[in-house]
């Protein structure tokens, strides 16, 4: 370990570190534009001079590697003088328009020009003009802002896997840009902006709403899917302006995706401003005092037996106090057994298997998931479920790895070297069995997949929402568990079981116990309740009679939206919640709560590390935590909540699940997630039939439209990516050429008795005989069509 | 300068037969899983092919040909000048006025051509015959001044002879 003297304090570094690199460790700032920790080094801006002694010329801090007895000084008159003639060639073509830059104040130009730059310029020559780019609805340009310090393109080429920037021309007439009018189709463009070191490319929903200066911040943790990443939240008059990203070296490193960027433009939308209770003469929702409503509320509990109560919650949205305190008023205020969060979940055999946490979510933290040689996906398209877990794959994969990919349809990846598989719905179970047999079998030819998994080190095998949404989503669990069992990847040394349930704070519904069958901290019940499909079909046939819906609306993210429909038509509904959706109009009661960002809350992300979110804006002046409407409501039973701060219901958290004690753990600590290994519990299980032929219809959640927020944000829903326009059905163009159904035409689908109409587009990406529609679309709703025990629906298709 | 020109003709560009063998010539030249570095060759070979321009369609087309990404492929089309981003004339006539040839008086064969042709540099007649570029050092500097018509070289020029060989052009 070389050790070197800078500004007179000594240091030892790896051997290869910069001189940057030691400084940074050290804590000594050295001025610089090009360089950034997470990208390779440029080494173009040269503002990162620094003095070494017995070296006669200043050097580049932010290339030059240590060596052993380097002496650097870093605020000598050598250095001073470099970087103020280097600042003098930045400025020769900056157009210098600070007071009308959305940059200015947060502007590293700015802020070095102040310290080093000329009190007035020597240059009277024309300034360059740059030509402006439209980038899309995420980025604003002003390219006559940009220095040229590439962090743009080797953003997108290296970290994005989107190479769409480039410097165009050379010398001085370089250019940077896409150089074609096409819009960026990365689902990372909004880092462009917090990573320009300049004004160039800016934030464009933010463009001229607020000055740096004036914004309040808040600490956040983004809920928009299960990764969880650390947010710096901007605000300004209790409006928040805009998301920025926070540091977090274990789970984002530098970066947010463009979901957990731009949705909080959806908070605001179509949120329930104060309690309502359906009036008995008009029988329309009218407003009430909390009071009223909450008398209401109970009156309506207390008038059937507990049995005939259930309750059905959102993960995302929720923070961690929300849900436990829903499972202890359902379970021991009112007495009912009948809750869940799993609106998604078509296969419930696993409740009876005694899974933990370990099954259910990561095993391999984000921060190991770069070492993998080999990675499965089954039924899982990171990039576009959990994009910064994508990241860390795309890592994986540019360091050598090889990834496979089990899905129905070809991947929208960025992986570097990925072999699809693609198996037809359904059949999935019988070719991870095949998989298994070929390890199993010592003769003959292998595929290519069995002979990376059987000489694979450290495998991964990740399992996204397709998977957990099987129909046979338990056959497939336990091949997968099975899979890495056959080459040893299931030890405290490696275990490359992941489960990635990908709706933000979908662990934390685990963990708490937010399902018929587990109490919170993962202890079996005796008595399992009814879950999501069987609460459904109940409210529907009357045994259960009142519907107590926290944030969640079965009509719109159930696995079949007709049932729900019916089910909610048919009970009395009490709907807690921040937004305004159908099954809140159909409510007796309707207690508004707040969101996200709204409140202090708990977030456990997919690897299992619960985190705290801070407040950032206040909700509508009526709303409340939702855990305060549950704690109220209590107060008018036998056995309220015992809680009445925030704190005692958190340490009770902490009390059924340690992984709760945020006190005890260091900032950032993970808890370990996995205390054994996940169970396989025999294998494999009873494989539904699938048919061979016909059309069958596969419903996807659209991952920028897939909560509560993100689907009201006017910005996200701007945003395509490379995919035909929301709510189309995709169909592969042969089998739309033989149905004579053109791109863009309305068919009308039918599965038996039902049917709705959609658009068909055409999609080369989807195999034959498959057809592809996006989840909780009011326009068309495809769940219409989905029966909860039907397998995937076979369809056909009738032109309009 | 600010936008890559698109094709005119609408026919996406696309080569011949023979001009596939020859790119299969030049990727011989590199390591297999280096076909990138075939870009140069290829973009010439293209710019041959595609009527000694480069549009945007034949760009795109040589990235999916040598598997680069685009913006890859319109950084090195656009760092040399020798590549054309705009349609040119059947003769390409291209001045040195670098330091050599300045100092034997090209300014005086750039006015010459500008008188002859009626062009300013960079542009190209209305006929299609001629286009008029200024040129860097094109390393002929010994018999300087000179100029690039198409492939072929003239040198020691004065500007009676400038005129001349336009003339003899076919
Ligand atoms: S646009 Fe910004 S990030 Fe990109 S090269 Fe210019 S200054 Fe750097
Ligand atoms: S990856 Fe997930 S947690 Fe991270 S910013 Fe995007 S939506 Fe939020
Ligand atoms: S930071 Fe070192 S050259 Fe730019
Ligand atoms: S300067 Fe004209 S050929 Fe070299």
């Amino acid at each position: 370990m070389p050790t070197l003297i800078i500004d007179g304090k000594e240091i030892s570094v790896q051997p290869g570190a910069t001189i940057m690199e030691a400084a940074r460790l050290l804590g000594v700032y050295i001025p610089h534009f090009c360089y950034h920790p997470q990208l390779s080094i440029a080494g173009n801006c040269r503002m990162c001079l620094v003095e070494v002694e017995k070296m006669p010329r200043p050097v580049v801090s932010c290339a030059m590697p240590v060596s052993e007895g380097m002496v650097v000084k870093t605020d000598s008159d050598m250095v001073r003088k470099g970087r103020q003639a280097v600042m003098e060639f930045l400025l020769i073509n900056h157009p210098l328009d600070c007071p009308v830059c959305d940059q200015g104040g947060e502007c590293t130009l700015q802020d070095l020009a102040m310290k080093y730059g000329p009190d007035r310029s020597r240059y009277h020559e024309h300034k360059r003009h740059e030509r402006d780019y439209d980038l899309g609805p995420l980025l604003e340009t002003e390219m006559n802002r940009c220095i040229h310090c590439t962090r743009c393109i080797r953003f997108t080429d290296e970290v994005a896997g989107a190479p769409e920037m480039g410097a165009v021309y050379r010398g001085d007439h370089m250019q940077v840009g896409p150089y074609t009018s096409r819009p960026l189709t990365s689902e990372l463009t909004g880092n462009l902006a917090e990573l320009c070191p300049v004004g160039a490319l800016n934030n464009k929903p933010f463009h001229f709403q607020a000055r740096g200066w004036e914004l309040k911040n808040s600490d956040g943790i983004c809920a928009h899917c299960a990764v969880g990443c650390h947010q710096r939240v901007d605000h300004l008059n209790n409006e928040v302006k805009r998301v920025m990203s926070r540091r977090c070296p274990e789970i984002n490193q530098t970066w947010l995706c463009d979901k957990g960027r731009f949705a909080y433009d959806g908070l605001t939308r179509e949120r329930l401003q104060q309690p309502m209770v359906r009036s008995e003469e008009s029988n329309q929702l009218v407003p009430a005092s909390w009071a009223v409503a909450l008398d209401r509320a109970a009156d309506l509990l207390k008038r059937f037996k507990p049995e005939e109560v259930a309750g059905l919650a959102s993960e995302s949205g929720q923070g961690a106090e929300e849900l436990y305190a829903f499972q202890e008023f359902l379970r021991h205020v009112v007495g009912t057994p009948h809750l869940d969060h799993r609106l998604r979940q078509r296969d419930f055999s696993a409740d009876e298997v005694p899974l933990t946490r370990a099954d259910l979510s990561m095993n391999t933290p984000l921060s190991q998931l770069g070492k993998a040689d080999v990675i499965l996906l089954i039924g899982f398209e990171p990039r576009y479920e959990t994009p910064l877990l994508n990241l860390r794959l795309r890592q994986a994969t540019l360091a050598g790895a090889r990834a496979f990919a089990v899905h129905p349809r070809q991947l929208q990846h960025n992986l570097a070297n990925l072999t699809q598989l693609v198996v037809r719905p359904g059949d999935e179970v019988a070719f991870l069995d095949g998989l298994l047999q070929e390890l199993g079998s010592s003769d003959g030819h292998r595929s290519a997949l069995a002979e990376a998994w059987q000489k694979a080190k450290q495998p991964v095998l990740l399992l996204g929402n397709y998977a957990i949404h099987h129909p046979q989503a338990e056959a497939i669990r336990r091949c997968a568990v099975a899979l890495l069992e056959r080459v040893g990847a299931l030890s405290t040394q490696w275990n490359g079981f992941n489960r990635v349930a990908g709706r933000g704070n979908a662990a934390a519904a685990q963990d708490l116990g937010v399902v018929p069958h587990r109490d919170p901290g993962y202890r079996r019940l005796e008595r399992h309740g009814r879950n999501a499909q069987q609460i459904l079909q109940g409210a529907a046939n009357g045994e259960i009679r009142l519907l107590l819906l926290l944030g969640c609306d079965p009509s719109i993210e159930a696995v079949d939206t007709s049932l729900a429909r019916t089910a909610l038509a048919k009970s009395v509904v009490i709907y807690i919640g921040a937004q305004q959706t159908p099954a809140a109009e159909m409510a007796a009661v309707v207690l508004p709560g707040l969101a996200n960002g709204e409140r202090p809350a708990t977030l456990t992300n997919l690897e299992g590390r619960a985190q705290r979110s801070d407040m950032a804006v206040m909700g509508p002046v009526q709303a409340k935590e939702d855990w305060r409407i549950l704690r109220s409501l209590s107060d008018r039973f036998a056995k309220p909540l015992p809680y009445n701060t925030r704190e005692a219901l958190q340490a009770r958290m902490a009390a059924a699940d340690h992984r709760y004690a945020l006190d005890g753990l260091e900032a950032g600590e993970l808890s370990a997630a996995c205390d054994h290994k996940p169970v396989t519990a025999g294998l494999p299980l009873a494989t539904v039939a699938t048919s061979k032929d016909g059309l069958l219809l596969v419903v996807e959640p659209p991952f920028f439209q897939d909560d509560a927020i993100a689907r009201r944000s006017t910005i996200l829903a701007q945003l395509t990516l490379g995919r035909s326009a929301l709510g189309t059905l995709r169909i592969n163009p042969e089998d739309a050429g033989k149905a004579n159904i053109g791109d863009g035409q309305r068919v009308r689908m039918i599965c038996g008795e039902r049917n709705v109409e959609c658009i068909a587009s055409l999609d080369a990406n989807v195999p034959a005989q498959v057809v592809f529609g996006d989840m909780g679309q009011r326009a068309a709703l495809l769940q219409d069509l989905c029966d909860w025990d039907g397998g995937f629906p076979q369809v056909s298709l009738v032109g309009l | 300068m600010s936008e890559l020109q698109k094709s005119s003709s609408g026919v996406p560009p696309r080569f011949s037969e023979e001009a596939m063998r020859q790119v299969e010539v030049i990727f011989q030249r590199y390591p297999a899983d280096r076909r990138e570095s075939a870009v140069m060759p290829v973009l010439h070979l293209a710019q041959r092919e595609f009527g000694g321009w480069l549009s945007q369609e034949a760009l795109d087309y040589v990235a999916t040909i040598v598997g680069m990404p685009p913006i890859r492929v319109y950084e090195v089309a656009t760092f040399y000048t020798m590549y054309n981003l705009k349609p040119v004339g059947k003769y390409h006539i291209q001045v040195c006025t670098n330091i050599s040839c300045w100092l034997c008086d090209s300014d005086s064969i750039a006015q010459a051509l500008r008188n002859k042709l009626q062009l300013s540099f960079g542009e190209s007649s209305s006929d299609g015959r001629f286009t008029l570029s200024e040129v860097e050092c094109l390393g002929a500097c010994i018999n300087a001044p000179m100029l690039q018509i198409n492939d072929d070289y003239y040198e020691n020029l004065t500007p009676a002879k400038v005129s001349e060989i336009i003339d003899q052009l076919p």
